[in-house]
């Protein structure tokens, strides 16, 4: 072999070494911060159960939010339940950590409230601006998470509540 | 230059290759089931488990809500007794004022419509507490097992003063077996058609029906007695 073709082989060979590791270093890394994320997204779920048998509880005037979603269907008035709901989960969900709640409620597949915080998706939208580009590889992003119950309604109407948050995972 | 230093570094970087690509498929897609499955997986049951158990009491609450403003419509349309009675107590027979058992009748029935199962109901001053089955929760998983049980009991203040009406039963009926007027011997208000004497109970509290529209109910309770049919045979 020749001293040129010798001196070729051992420089592939080096940058191909560092490619390899670089590839696997960065394979490593994404693999490690999905688990750290399942383990956060499945006691989040439990904690967002307890906010919305909360929010069920909470009293408003002499009655409980429960009461009043059920005198809101059946007089098919909403104002006071929108207006309630906007205040109490303004204050549970701070707006920097998360910026994003929606809650709704089904009965027999029919959505018959649907109301969610003020959310700007600009802010969280990926686009070419290089700091959205750096979000991916830190933690701050959204992560969207919901939770529902079943909820008992006069003559046995089955009303199911779903809540929506998104935080920022940190 | 050595012809073996310059094999070394292609077959080092192979090797190299060869152990990482060995090592993720370990750590990461062999051992991704294991470790991602279970981190946060069975805590997070546990607190499920308690979750689902606080929903359940939650709805038994409501359901007893609901069942009692039914039961408390239905027990003052037909006075307590019977509908085949049609609002007229007469003691010791098919329409013995029986309130307390006859009103725990009547909310079995509604409470029976949102498929909960009891074990105790009873009034205590007005209150109706009802004890509910266990509630369990059993979640068997390769490396866990949850068992979960709540007992429940509720107490619901009723929208009625059944211990009242309890207590005018319990005169009228000492009344007539005293053998005296039942007329005069209550101090609640009463109208008089030949035999039947109609009493109207005083009823401050309000029911909502929920049927299209909610309805509010505020209602007298009333009831009638046959003054020469009382069931009693009087000491006269």
């Amino acid at each position: 072999m020749k001293k040129g073709e010798s001196a070729l082989t051992i420089v592939f060979s080096l940058i191909f070494l560092a490619i390899v590791i670089t590839i696997f270093y960065i394979m490593f890394i994404l693999s490690s911060s999905g688990k750290a994320e399942f383990e956060i997204t499945q006691v989040g779920i439990a904690d967002m159960n307890i906010n919305l048998m909360n929010y069920l509880r909470t009293p408003v005037n002499d009655k409980s939010m429960h009461d009043l979603i059920v005198d809101s269907y059946y007089k098919d008035k909403y104002e006071d339940l929108e207006k309630n709901t906007e205040d109490i989960f303004n204050k549970v969900y701070d707006n920097d950590r998360c910026p994003f709640w929606r809650i709704y409620g089904k009965i027999e597949d029919e959505k018959f409230f649907d109301y969610e915080s003020e959310f700007d998706a600009r802010k969280y939208t990926l686009s070419a601006s290089p700091h959205n580009f750096f979000r991916l590889f830190n933690d701050d992003i959204i992560i969207p998470r919901s939770s529902s119950i079943d909820m008992v309604m006069p003559e046995n109407k089955k009303a199911k509540i779903t809540l929506i948050e998104g935080c920022i995972n940190e | 230059m050595n012809k073996k230093a310059v094999i070394f570094m292609p077959v080092f970087s192979i090797f190299v290759l060869v152990i990482l690509t060995y090592a993720y498929y370990e750590t990461v897609i062999k051992g991704s089931d294991d470790l991602s499955s279970k981190i946060g997986e069975n805590q997070a049951e546990i607190i499920n488990a308690y979750n689902k158990g606080q929903e359940y009491m939650l709805n038994a609450e409501y359901a007893i809500k609901y069942s009692s403003y039914r039961a408390i419509d239905d027990f003052i349309k037909y006075s307590g007794v019977d509908k085949n009675c049609n609002s007229i107590w007469k003691f010791n027979s098919d329409c013995n004022p029986d309130l307390k058992i006859n009103f725990i009748n009547l909310f079995n029935q509604e409470l029976s419509k949102y498929n909960y199962k009891t074990k105790e109901v009873k009034i205590e001053d007005n209150n109706l507490i009802v004890t509910f089955e266990d509630f369990n929760y059993n979640k068997d998983s390769e490396n866990f097992k949850v068992e979960y049980s709540l007992p429940i009991t509720v107490k619901h203040e009723l929208n009625l003063d059944i211990e009242k009406l309890a207590a005018i039963k319990d005169s009228l009926k000492q009344c007539a077996q005293d053998g005296k007027d039942l007329n005069t011997c209550m101090n609640e208000k009463n109208e008089v058609q030949g035999n039947l004497l109609t009493f109207t109970i005083k009823n401050d509290k309000e029911i909502v029906i929920y049927t299209d529209k909610p309805e509010i109910k505020k209602q007298d309770f009333i009831f009638k007695i046959d003054t020469k049919d009382t069931g009693i045979i009087g000491v006269f």
